[in-house]
């Protein structure tokens, strides 16, 4: 029987694969490099995309070594949905709409103890005692609009949880110069956040508290050359309101008591974020390489790196393993436990706060089908991520590690449809 | 105010509609972009002395190769992508088939000469690497197949850079999209017969990206009853029966003259491979019938037509040239 590449998808994915390798291939020749990304740079998605995420995150169970109660405790464990929708609107704009329902259940760090001196004197963690179980869902839309040489996009969101209430509002826009080799953009993000704590009364915490944020930031990218693009981008966040977790306490050692987690009521935070994408054509992969430096004035600064490669294989195939690093110092009125009270009343032991270091790795498999069946392209997504922390990985030394340091693993499958 | 600048280069009628109220800018957009494509043409020309093509091809059968500038680089880059997605029959190599077909004698060359010049055909005979090519003894390469839609689109990208975003670059019939009109309408664009000077094949709407169309213009030569398509399979070196003509609308105009091409190149199966790969497109057969996404969507009634399309760019409305 004869061959016929119209009906064998087969036939269809590599003729697809071979218009993604001619573009891909023109786009390194001088001044064509926007063809590819002319539905992103030039104007709106000419396609629908609905984009579905299905994701189970896991932390690990603490050591009983480091829990004060032997701790079989399971820690939390989120079952996520997230959907993203984007469509055409008009010949200049285009509609991004994304949500997440979350269900959260599990128990989570409450405060540090000191360790046992006839054991090994290394503090301890006790768990909260209550195991939450709740939902929680976000909602944003976002808007943009096309000028020939660039967009500008505003976006609102919402989150609710049954305990927290957050609105958010963003605006930015995007310049394209050097017939669009060199791009900038800025933006502003501001958010509207308020708590309400479960069982205040009870638990002594807050009823009733509020914090607003806002987040500036300006961002360059530049191809480099036929092969390679970078983009940097500074960001300046400030904080204020009630920027304490109400879930938390800290143990002062001369009175044995407890007392709530307290954090400065404003935070200013600094972010250098830089990726940098070589297309290395003789393997058909992407080198992916990012770099992220974080400060703030409670003395935390933060570096990561992450390292991905994107191998296209044949059959409409993406395999992409990656790796990454990240190293933090703590703030500076952090304490696993605290001697006395400071004088400023300042206390926290909430490990994300601590000094750490961390590694992530995984894998991603993408499937492609194109045009198959009927005019809709479809692609599925399974991948696998596990995150290991400890004081030991830190670039620094640290002399008392926090005993609440998370490890997880996510296993997530996402199908997205285009039409 | 819509500007037209006609003007002859790549051995084919050139035009360039370009929008402007500032009739100076748009002048300049117009000479910039006349200028780009007369200087990739005497680039790459195969017939110049002085052209990167002709420096190339002098080095041929010298070990160390000829080193190439980065302009060239990513366009032999672009050739060694398309020859390894055609497998093969995209080939930057094939021009010198040209020595033993001589389509104007009417005579079918000997077997065994057709098989003595393949020996010299082929981009994996040639070294490419570091910048550097290197081909075998009496080996040549020429940009044909696709200088003159890369200059197409260089050119719309250089009326860009002047700040003209609304016009359309015809060379010869190979269209890149400056941008749509200001109103932003698409251009409408006739595919048209020349030989049949009413009406189009089929007229397209083209806001941005290019449309190019591969055909085999001439008419074919037919020796004792058997017809030869002008179209040479390099890896067979004998001519491919199949389409008449191809056009296909892409994101750039280079990416659909090297579709154009490569359908052409697949003989009979490029009717499919051009549906597979999911490019609007409109084709021509042997027998003069007109299929493919575009003739059903715009066109006219497909009717018997016989080959050779030149593409005719119209302002909105408009149904003169």
């Amino acid at each position: 029987m004869k061959h016929d590449p119209k009906t064998d998808p087969k036939s269809r994915l590599s003729a697809s694969d071979a218009l993604n390798a001619l573009t891909a291939s023109a786009m390194a020749l001088p001044g064509l490099a926007g063809i590819a990304d002319v539905a992103r740079a030039d104007g709106p998605v000419e396609m629908t995309t609905i984009d579905q995420e299905f994701s189970y995150y896991k932390e690990d169970k603490l050591r009983p070594k480091k829990t004060a109660f032997g701790g079989e405790r399971e820690r939390m464990e989120i079952y996520s949905y997230q959907f993203r929708a984007s469509t055409p609107l008009t010949e200049r704009s285009d509609l991004d709409v994304a949500g997440t329902v979350e269900k959260l259940s599990g128990a989570s760090p409450w405060f540090v103890l000191p360790g046992d001196p006839s054991r090994d004197n290394r503090p301890v963690q006790v768990m909260s005692g209550a195991t939450i179980d709740e939902q929680r869902g976000d909602l944003l839309g976002a808007g943009n609009y096309y000028f020939d040489q660039g967009k500008v996009t505003g976006s609102a969101g919402f989150s609710i949880e049954n305990d927290y209430y957050a609105v958010n509002f963003g605006a930015g826009g995007e310049r394209s110069f050097n017939e669009k080799n060199t791009t900038l953009s800025l933006g502003i993000n501001a958010s509207l956040d308020w708590l309400e704590p479960t069982d205040c009364e009870e638990f002594n915490r807050v009823c009733s508290e509020n914090k607003q944020s806002v987040n500036v930031y300006a961002g360059l990218s530049q191809i480099l050359t036929r092969h390679s693009a970078i983009q940097s981008t500074f960001s300046f966040g400030y904080a204020t309101g009630f920027l304490s977790d109400p879930y938390k306490l800290a143990f002062i050692e001369s009175n044995g008591a407890t007392v709530a987690d307290n954090r400065p009521d404003d935070r200013k935070q600094f972010t250098w974020f830089t990726q940098y994408r070589h297309h290395v054509s003789g393997f058909n992969g992407t080198l992916h390489f990012d770099y992220k430096l974080y400060v703030d004035d409670w003395s935390m600064n933060s570096h990561t790196f992450d390292i991905a490669w994107y191998q296209t294989l044949p059959w409409g195939i993406q395999i992409t393993p990656n790796f990454r690093y990240y190293s933090q110092s703590q703030a500076d009125f952090y304490e696993n436990f605290y001697p006395d009270l400071r004088s400023d009343g300042l206390a926290s032991s909430d490990y994300r706060l601590s000094p750490f270091g961390a590694i992530t790795y995984g894998l991603k498999a993408t499937k492609t089908l194109i045009d198959w069946p009927g005019e809709v392209d479809w692609e599925f997504a399974l991948s696998y991520e596990r995150y290991e922390s400890s004081a030991g990985m830190a670039f620094q030394s640290v002399d008392n590690e926090n005993p609440g340091l998370v490890s997880f693993r996510v296993f997530a499958g996402r199908i997205t449809v285009k039409f | 105010m819509l500007r037209h600048f006609p003007f002859r280069a790549m051995a084919s009628p050139c035009e360039l509609l370009l929008h402007g109220e500032d009739a100076d800018q748009v002048e300049a957009a117009a000479r910039a972009a006349t200028a780009e494509v007369v200087r990739i043409e005497h680039k790459y020309s195969r017939y110049r002395e002085d052209s990167v093509t002709a420096a190339i091809n002098a080095g041929a059968g010298d070990g160390s190769g000829v080193a190439v500038d980065d302009e060239t680089a990513a366009l032999l880059d672009y050739a060694a992508t398309a020859w390894a997605q055609s497998d093969g029959l995209f080939d930057i190599s094939s021009g010198v088939l040209r020595e033993v077909w001589d389509f104007r004698s009417g005579r079918v060359p000997k077997a065994h000469d057709v098989a003595r010049v393949l020996e010299r055909v082929g981009w994996h005979r040639i070294g490419w690497k570091d910048g550097r090519i290197r081909l075998g003894p009496g080996m040549q390469i020429d940009f044909g197949g696709y200088g003159k839609e890369y200059a197409a689109d260089r050119a719309a990208a250089c009326c860009r850079a002047h700040g003209i975003d609304s016009g359309l670059v015809d060379l010869g019939g190979d269209i890149a999209i400056v941008g749509p009109h200001p109103d932003d309408t698409p251009w409408r664009v006739g595919i048209r017969d020349p030989e049949q000077v009413y009406g189009a094949v089929a007229r397209v709407e083209l806001g941005r990206g290019g449309l190019a169309t591969s055909g085999d213009y001439q008419r074919c030569m037919v020796v004792d009853g058997r017809r030869y398509a002008h179209i040479l399979d390099p890896k067979t070196g004998w001519p491919i029966a199949g389409l008449r003509s191809v056009s296909v609308i892409a994101n750039s105009c280079l990416i659909a003259g090297t579709a154009a091409t490569i359908a052409m190149l697949k003989g009979d199966d490029g009717a499919a491979w051009l549906d597979a790969l999911g490019l609007p497109n409109l084709r021509i057969d042997a027998k003069g019938q007109v299929s493919g996404t575009l003739s059903r969507r715009y066109g006219d009634p497909p009717s018997s037509r016989s080959p050779g399309l030149s593409a005719i760019s119209t302002s909105p409305g408009s149904t003169t040239t």
